[in-house]
């Protein structure tokens, strides 16, 4: 049973009921993966009982319902610890339900448990959190990407067959990518914030991992209610797309033009290029047609996002102090020293790094230098978009332009490192909708796959190209 | 631009304000990966954005096109988190209050 829909489907026929569902994926996970931070078994059979209980009265709230998913250990559950892969955190049990984790209690679904990922969200192999690092199920000397790959991870090993990742440069987008599964970044604004543990405010965005594009459909519905708790969060209503998903087939691709920016996939080994140029084939011949763009400012993205993030994390992670909750080392008797200490053996060394650069590009003398610089450099980034959306409907892209790499050989050089987010960090910057969906394999049969970029706020018509590529693919569920 | 390079004195100055602490052995690493990364940041100098407005964040650039979506609410009054909730995470409490170390220095 790997998706959301062929698992309801299994439900409401009563092939199988949510506890068994339940206890096939909590078999399936792997302590070697170590994808889990706190594993809520009682918790999931209370509410896979919960959810028979229902079904056998025949009431049914959500194609949710009984359905077994994990959440990134960056959003906040009321009384069930939430750490963001941080020592300064590692004993937060918070006093409210953030929204994410409310609207999944709320349909009915059942929590697996809480999973890694690098600390804070930074960094993209997870191998920055301070539960150690999470493996690929696919391949155990390989990185499931991060900062998400607990939550790809626990859908790759089958402990989970939803999982709520986050994404601020890429970070549901490339997990997904290098563990063979759909991951998707709705627009800016489209999901409210509210409980998610905060890195960059003007980036971050709450992000369902799955099997199937269905699957994130069915999620979008519940996360795009609007949220009184965000003011960020805009109001477009709740999605209602699930429905048309089911209906879509290959034909949604006709008439369809799709962006392609060709330099982006030259830059990828010729396995992943291989595996891109076949997708786009596909789209051709099933009606679409391929659009030449140019993206002109898209060079600059690593730079300018790792100044804006930093920025924005330096402010937001001025609030782990010791005091009021998390890790706290008193030092001399003295407030500032306690600070000092608390924080710097709290967090970990990455983290460390964005704080210190974030913190010097906003200092006095360098602000306008860098991060204002930056900022008018996404707005050129952002434009750059919104001009080549005159000429086509959605963007093609990589998402890497390698397979998952291998644990512990990421490079040394902290920019090189950066320069794997090249591909995913563009849409954040613009706040477009991008969907990351696998397809085919690289020479060393690990996945590959490529992303699809909107309009803005046009997620729906995104979810519909996708799904329109998996049933191409011959994936009905 | 002046000279990128972030010198060990800057890393302990910037490490000050972010109210971090970094043992002197770790300057010397962390001057040079903040300065490898800023060497590359410096590629921005080269894009032209006279007359260019800052981006600080996608809702900004759509309140035209949306602005009868984003709702306002009237500042009403409700419940807060009560004392106990709030404090249950404290590392060090007393009488009903966060316990902290002194904010003044001893002469």
């Amino acid at each position: 049973m790997k998706s959301i829909y062929e698992a309801h489907l299994a439900l409401k026929n009563k092939k199988m009921s949510a506890l068994e569902l339940l206890e096939s994926c909590l078999s399936n996970r792997s302590e070697k993966n170590n994808a889990f931070i706190s594993v809520t078994e009682d918790r999931a059979k209370s509410e896979a009982i919960k959810a028979d209980e229902k079904i056998a009265r025949g009431e049914w709230t959500s194609y949710l319902q009984g359905i077994p998913y994990s959440l990134k250990d960056l959003f906040v559950t009321e009384g069930l610890r939430t750490t963001a892969a941080s020592k300064i955190l590692y004993n937060y049990i918070p006093p409210y339900e953030g929204f994410v984790a409310s609207a999944f209690k709320n349909a009915g679904a059942v929590l697996v448990g809480k999973v890694s990922l690098d600390e804070f969200g930074m960094g993209s192999t997870n191998e920055n959190s301070a539960f150690g690092p999470v493996l690929n199920p696919l391949n155990a000397t390989r990185v499931p990407g991060g900062s998400s790959g607990g939550s790809a991870a626990s859908i790759a090993e089958g402990s989970s067959l939803v999982s709520m990742g986050t994404d601020t440069g890429g970070s549901s987008r490339l997990p997904a990518n290098f563990c063979g599964i759909v991951g998707f970044k709705p627009s800016y604004g489209r999901v409210s914030r509210f409980g998610q543990i905060a890195y960059a405010s003007s980036l971050d965005q709450a992000s369902p991992m799955g099997n199937s594009v269905l699957d994130i459909g069915i999620v979008m519905e519940h996360l795009s209610k609007k949220d009184p708790h965000d003011a960020s969060q805009v109001n477009l209503g709740q999605m209602k797309i699930v429905e048309d998903l089911l209906k879509i087939d290959g034909e949604y691709f006709k008439g369809k033009k799709i962006g392609l920016c060709m330099e982006l996939i030259d830059g990828c080994k010729e396995d992943v290029k291989k595996a891109l140029l076949q997708a786009l084939d596909l789209m051709k011949n099933n009606g679409a047609t391929i659009v030449n763009i140019e993206l002109p400012h898209l060079k600059y993205s690593v730079s300018s996002y790792y100044i804006i993030a930093t920025c924005e994390a330096s402010a937001n992670l001025s609030r782990y102090d010791g005091i009021h909750y998390g890790y706290r080392k008193s030092h001399n008797g003295q407030l500032e020293d306690t600070y000092k200490e608390s924080r710097s053996l709290g967090f970990g060394e990455e983290v460390k790094k964005r704080i210190l650069l974030g913190t010097y590009s906003l200092s006095s003398g360098y602000y306008d230098a860098y991060y204002s610089k930056a900022c008018k450099v996404r707005r050129l980034i952002a434009q750059d978009f919104n001009h080549a959306f005159l000429n086509c409907d959605v963007i093609f892209s990589p998402v890497c332009a390698s397979t998952a790499f291998e644990l512990g050989e990421g490079p040394k050089d902290p920019v090189q490192m950066y320069m794997n987010d090249l591909y995913t960090i563009p849409a954040n910057l613009a706040g477009l909708p991008a969907l990351a969906l696998p397809f085919g394999n690289g020479a060393d049969q690990m996945p590959t796959g490529f992303q699809l970029i909107g309009k803005q706020f046009g997620d729906e018509a995104l979810l519909k190209l996708g799904r329109s590529f998996e049933v191409l693919t011959g994936k009905k569920f | 631009m002046s000279e990128k390079k972030i010198n060990e004195q800057t890393v302990k100055h910037v490490a000050g304000l972010a109210m971090l602490k970094i043992e002197e052995s770790e300057l010397g690493p962390y001057s040079e990966q903040l300065s490898k990364i800023l060497s590359h940041i410096d590629e921005l100098e080269k894009v032209n954005t006279e007359g260019v407005q800052i981006f600080a964040n996608p809702m900004r650039e759509c309140m035209h096109l949306f602005k009868d979506h984003c709702d306002r609410r009237e500042d009403e009054i409700h419940a807060s988190l009560g004392p106990s909730l709030v404090l249950k995470n404290a590392p060090d409490q007393k009488l009903n209050q966060f316990k902290i170390e002194a904010v003044i220095a001893e002469e």
